[in-house]
């Protein structure tokens, strides 16, 4: 009978080591690696991608050759004020990429260094408006559809935009003292305007309309449009009066430049 | 709230004066192989149902002179019925030892189900998990917890809150939800066995009840069955292996009895991806028989549980991951899968018990509980970053208007499990970017935290007054808070988190108070374990009382219940809400309700194998808590008009018990007046958060049931079932549409469905059933189930004239606006083998089970219209229903040894 109440003892002892020693392994979550890099390199630049496409023409220029660039990011989309687009420059200029995401800088921070497969995308210099009327931007990098770029889907951005390292420093950007200084290799890039002034100071930037734009000219009169979203994080900010440096993406549209401060950081120096 | 009950009793008095009734049964239960006594069995003769006592004894008074058919009940025992005849020479029947054999245990789990709903959109719609209905005696609904649970189906359509649950008379019915939970005790499988269930307005001897009925789990040590058992299983539902080991005492020589079982149920993914699985549970109960009058017992529960859930998807993202378990909440970080909503609870019950027998015909039992813990899940939050769940509506080749692109991201979708699933590694990444900006953490794991603690005392008495009249009656009290919070439980490399609404942020640009989830601590750097966002008490009191006079005549018997019921609730907040700095911020003033409930029935006996019964009852109940508050998490502004729901209920029933036939027909009619019903979801045209409350729900459940259980061989046995019902909304509700963060004044709108159906379960079911029970112990159960249609649970918003205004009439686009959506109707197979072997005084069991052989993966048991829906351009494809399926074909395998 002892070996019995023995028997009974091991069969319970072995089951609940068993049960103890038999379960899946729960530690921490390893934390990946977060600095990204790339094994491949460009073999075009900005400026000679930009110049398959004629900014004139309203067709689009799909590349279906392994093209590949590589730029800075210079848009932060954090204010709101670039919106579903980076735009990246090296040293032969600058071009925007239409990405479908309204919070790109969590991703592709200012200063961070990518690369592009160009290859499937398209460029293009014709968007239509929500009413139906076409317009003419400058040059820009998308998907193509139908007649028309339009931008990447989010879940498709990894297989053509590719982060090499983290985030470093800005190019200088390019300084002008006239408008009529800049020209047409200039669009994409970002500019420096100096004693510039606003014509309709004391407004604010954009009262919530979709007209988005606000004057501003030289110290020789020549006007440029200054563009500011009705969502953008400096929209109800007062327009400062004076003389000051704006700092921002040098765009186009309908064949007039227009300049894209990021944030109302870009706008400073302005006398009281 | 007295009167009715005198006045009953009164009448009941009055009728029992009627002829004496001399006829008497009685015996004792015994195990066929091991001699054991076997208590806790159901015993039913002429329509009265009793429970064989610690001694196995069981003994019946008042019968009429004729035929008699004892019915004994038990799980994992053979269905036994023995005929016994008293007549005026030979008016007490003594039945000696009765012996029962045993059968293969039906092993049920009491947490099988795995989806979460807790998307944000649909916080409020938990899925009814209602746990396995177990009742001895009832053919219909023994054969509904084995068969139709598996598609959803609900008895009578009814929510898990119109049933009371108890163990060992202590109620465990959570005061705010309304619900048991079943998983509370998941894994004490053998801690469950002995149960009494009523169903519906039937007398209980525990408890008043409540139109689903009500169910008592006894785990009184002294009541279980003398063992030491251990047990293994296999399976593929929900977790892989399964271990478990109880030890029972039964009453000894010395007046104690212990009882302990302990499980551990475990897995890396059942039927779905990525739903890894940790339960464990134990149970310790001691009694001690202090004399034959008093015995007293302390129990201890609890099913410490981790788990990853599963969301329920659209259509569209389930065919391009090409599985209908497609479940969206997990990824791979660094190439390990991790789920992003866990859940984790650990709620153990105390439960002191008194029971108390004054005389034979007279006992008092008195239980004593509480329950705390810990009940929390964890989900994805983010802030001014894109969405991270895969399957967001953007992400989806739907989106895309171009079919060329769409084509394209439907191939990275099913190329690139990164695409498909959480992208946990550019989470990380962008975290990362944001620490070194030094800007908060984009993406962070929160875990909201609803930690209850329930106080409960109940008594209640039963006494049997002559063999006529037996009264019974209780009093309860409950003492109930529920803490609701946020707490950060992972910063995903992230440096800090900040507790604002970045929807106040973006409403309210120039308002830094508005933004504020707590102005007595704004902007608050949120670091892992800190709370944030809300942080509520819920209190709630009840005490309530109720009595019961049941009367057994020769013909007829009679009973008549009332109850009264007083409610106390209010909130309790500990965050100043930036939106809501007077409505926030302390103690709410406190809602009172009081309710009562009376019950009716009687039962014709034509004789002792046909019996008539009919049973009515109205009830009223104060509004639950969690359908009084618009936003209880934000704020204490209660529901307009906030009133007690009314329910009435009639029923009745044809029953049949002959030895070798048994069944049951009913009909009934079950009325809801007065229901609210509150969701939070993003509105498309006001672009923020809003909370959706709508009252005046009226519903309507009527049906019915059929079941019969035909004893065609000693060896095979057919069972067949069937709910025939019609759930349907009778009212026209009030919505109100009470944006979160006020930015907008709130709305009032009519909703339109009346003579809609209600969701959530099969209207129509129906199983049917052989067994073959062989004389060697070698059983075997082939089952055949049909499933009706299940409508889909409605966005109320799209029954509104906004819905289809600016569309003509006979615009075919307002059918498919307005219509109710449903599945189609299913069929599914279960086979189950199971063998008993005795080996000297060891006895092996080794149980099979196939759920659903033919792999049907259709079987839709529960969907949801998504709350979003676009009023500009009314395409309801574009915010397309998501939808439950029940698992396909399943296994398990289990042996058990017992000595």
């Amino acid at each position: 009978m002892l070996y019995r109440k023995y028997f009974k003892i091991i069969v319970l002892s072995v089951f609940l080591i068993s049960v103890v020693l038999s379960g899946c392994v729960k530690g921490k979550f390893d934390i990946p690696p977060v600095i990204p890099s790339v094994n491949f390199t460009a073999n075009t630049s900005i400026a000679q991608l930009k110049a398959m496409h004629d900014p004139n023409s309203s067709k689009i220029d799909t590349i279906i050759t392994d093209i590949i660039i590589q730029g800075i990011v210079i848009s932060n989309d954090s204010c709101g004020n670039c919106y579903k687009y980076i735009n990246i420059q090296d040293t032969s200029g600058g071009l925007t990429i239409q990405i479908d995401n309204g919070t790109l800088y969590t991703v592709y921070k200012p200063g961070q260094k990518v690369l592009v497969k160009c290859k499937g995308l398209g460029l293009g210099s014709e968007i239509v408006s929500s009413s139906g009327a076409a317009h003419k931007v400058m040059t820009q990098l998308g998907r193509p559809s139908r007649f028309l770029i339009t931008t990447i889907p989010d879940v498709l951005k990894s297989d053509y935009i590719f982060k090499d390292g983290l985030p470093g420093e800005l190019p200088a950007p390019k300084v002008v003292t006239a408008i009529n200084q800049l020209n047409a290799n200039d669009l994409g890039v970002l500019v420096k305007l100096t004693k510039v002034q606003f014509t309709n100071a004391g407004a604010v930037f954009n009262i919530g309309t979709s007209f988005p734009v606000t004057p501003m000219t030289d110290t020789t009169g020549t006007e440029i449009s200054v563009y500011a979203t009705q969502y953008c994080c400096f929209a109800k900010e007062i327009i400062p009066a004076g003389k000051g440096t704006v700092v921002g993406i040098l765009s186009s549209y309908d064949n007039a430049y227009q300049f894209i401060p990021r944030d109302i950081h870009d706008i400073y120096g302005f006398a009281k | 709230m007295r009167k009715p009950i005198l006045f009953f009793i009164f009448i009941f008095l009055v009728v029992a004066t009627s002829i004496a009734q001399k006829g008497k049964i009685f015996g004792v239960l015994q195990d066929t192989v091991s001699g054991q006594i076997i208590s806790g069995a159901q015993i039913i003769v002429y329509g009265q149902q009793k429970t064989s006592d610690e001694k196995g004894y069981f003994e019946f008074t008042g019968l009429p002179y004729g035929d008699m058919v004892i019915f004994i009940e038990l799980e994992g025992y053979e269905k036994t019925s023995i005929k016994a005849l008293i007549s005026e020479s030979n008016p007490a029947y003594d039945a000696g030892i009765v012996k029962i054999k045993h059968s293969a245990l039906q092993e049920l789990d009491n947490s099988e189900a795995t989806i979460s709903v807790q998307d944000l959109e649909d916080e409020n719609k938990t899925q009814n998990i209602s746990g396995p209905l177990h009742s001895a005696n009832d053919v219909f609904v023994s054969g509904v917890s084995f068969t139709l649970g598996t598609g959803g189906f609900r008895i009578r359509g009814f929510d898990s809150e119109n049933s009371m649950v108890y163990i060992n008379g202590a109620s465990v019915n959570n005061a705010e939800t309304g619900r048991a939970k079943w998983s509370e005790w998941g894994g004490l499988n053998d801690a469950v066995r002995i149960k009494t269930t009523v169903s519906g307005l039937v007398p209980a001897e525990f408890s008043f009840g409540d139109i689903g009925g009500a169910t008592n789990i006894d785990m009184r040590p002294s009541k279980q069955r003398k063992q030491i058992k251990v047990s293994y299983a296999l399976s593929n539902k929900t977790y892989t292996h399964r271990t478990m080991a109880t030890y029972s005492s039964g009453l000894m020589d010395n007046g104690w009895a212990i009882f302990i079982t302990a499980s551990r149920r475990w897995g890396n993914g059942g039927f779905v991806e990525g739903t890894f699985y940790d339960a464990w549970s134990y149970l310790m109960g001691v009694e001690k028989k202090l004399n034959n009058k008093h015995s007293l017992a302390i129990t201890c529960f609890a099913a410490p549980t981790t788990r990853g859930m599963q969301s329920s998807s659209v259509q569209e993202a389930n065919d391009l991951a090409e599985t209908n378990f497609y479940n969206p909440n997990w990824g791979f970080q660094n190439g390990e899968l991790r789920n992003a909503k866990v859940s984790t609870m650990h709620e153990p019950y105390l439960i002191f018990n008194h029971y108390w027998a004054v005389n034979p015909k007279f006992k008092i039992n008195t239980a004593i509980s509480y329950t705390f813990g810990k009940n929390g899940s964890t989900s994805l939050n983010w802030y001014n970053a894109a969405d991270p769940r895969p399957d967001y509506y953007r992400y989806l080749p739907s989106y895309q208007t171009d079919p060329l692109i769409a084509t394209d991201v439907a191939n990275q979708w099913k190329n690139d499990v990164n695409t498909r699933q959480v992208n946990w590694d550019k989470l990380y990444q962008i975290n990362y970017l944001s620490n070194l900006s030094g800007e908060q953490a984009h993406y962070v794991i929160e875990e909201r935290r609803n930690d209850y603690k329930q106080f409960n005392y109940s008594s209640h008495t039963n006494y049997e007054l002559s063999d006529k009249l037996k009264l019974s009656g209780g009093v309860e009290y409950k003492n109930f808070t529920g803490e609701h919070y946020k707490t950060l439980s992972d910063l995903l490399g992230g440096n800090y988190w900040v507790d604002v609404d970045q929807f106040a942020e973006r409403d309210f640009q120039s308002d830094t108070n508005k933004l504020q989830n707590d102005l007595n601590n704004p902007n608050r750097v949120i670091k892992v374990g800190d709370k944030f966002g809300y942080d509520y008490v819920a209190h709630i009191n009840s005490e309530s009382g109720w009595a019961q006079a049941e009367v057994t005549t020769a013909q007829l018997d009679y009973y008549a219940a009332a109850s009264i019921v007083g409610t106390q609730f209010w909130r309790q907040g500990n965050m100043k809400n930036g939106r809501y700095p007077d409505e926030s911020y302390g103690s709410s003033p406190k809602q009172n309700f009081i309710n009562f409930g009376v019950k009716g029935g009687i039962t014709y006996k034509l004789n002792g194998r046909h019996f008539i019964i009919a049973s009515t009852g109205y009830i009223t109940q104060a509004p639950l808590y969690k359908n009084a508050y618009i936003s209880p998490r934000i704020r204490e502004t209660l529901v307009p008009d906030l009133k007690s729901e009314r329910i009435f209920n009639a029923e009745m029933s044809y029953i049949v018990r002959y030895p070798k036939i048994k069944g049951r027909l009913s009909v009934y009619q079950s009325m809801f007046w007065d229901q609210n019903e509150i969701n939070s979801f993003y509105h498309d045209v006001y672009r923020t958060y809003v909370n959706h409350v709508m009252t005046g729900i009226n519903k309507t459940h009527q049906g019915i049931e059929a079941a019969l259980e035909v004893k065609a061989t000693s060896t095979i046995s057919v069972t067949g079932i069937a709910a025939l019902g019609n759930y349907r909304y009778t009212s026209r509700p009030k919505a109100l549409i009470s944006v979160d963060n006020g930015s907008v004044a709130d709305v009032t709108n009519d909703i339109y469905i009346k003579n809609f159906y209600v969701s959530g379960t099969p209207q129509s079911a129906a199983s049917l059933g052989i067994k073959y029970s062989h004389p060697k112990y070698w059983f075997a159960n082939l089952n055949f189930n049909y499933f009706d249609i299940v409508y889909m649970d409605f966005n109320p918003e799209r029954r509104t004239t906004t819905a289809v205004d600016g569309l003509l009439p006979g615009d075919s686009r307002i059918a498919g606006i307005i219509e109710q959506s449903h599945s189609k109707s299913q069929f599914t197979i279960d086979v189950s083998l199971s063998k008993s072997i005795k080996i000297k005084d060891y006895f092996i069991n080794i149980n099979c089970n196939v759920n659903n052989i033919l792999d049907n993966q259709n079987l839709i048991t529960n969907g949801y219209e998504q709350m979003r829906f676009d009023f500009e351009t009314k395409n309801i494809n574009k915010f397309p229903p998501k939808y439950f399926y029940g698992f396909g074909r399943t296994y398990y395998f289990g042996v058990s040894f017992r000595f």
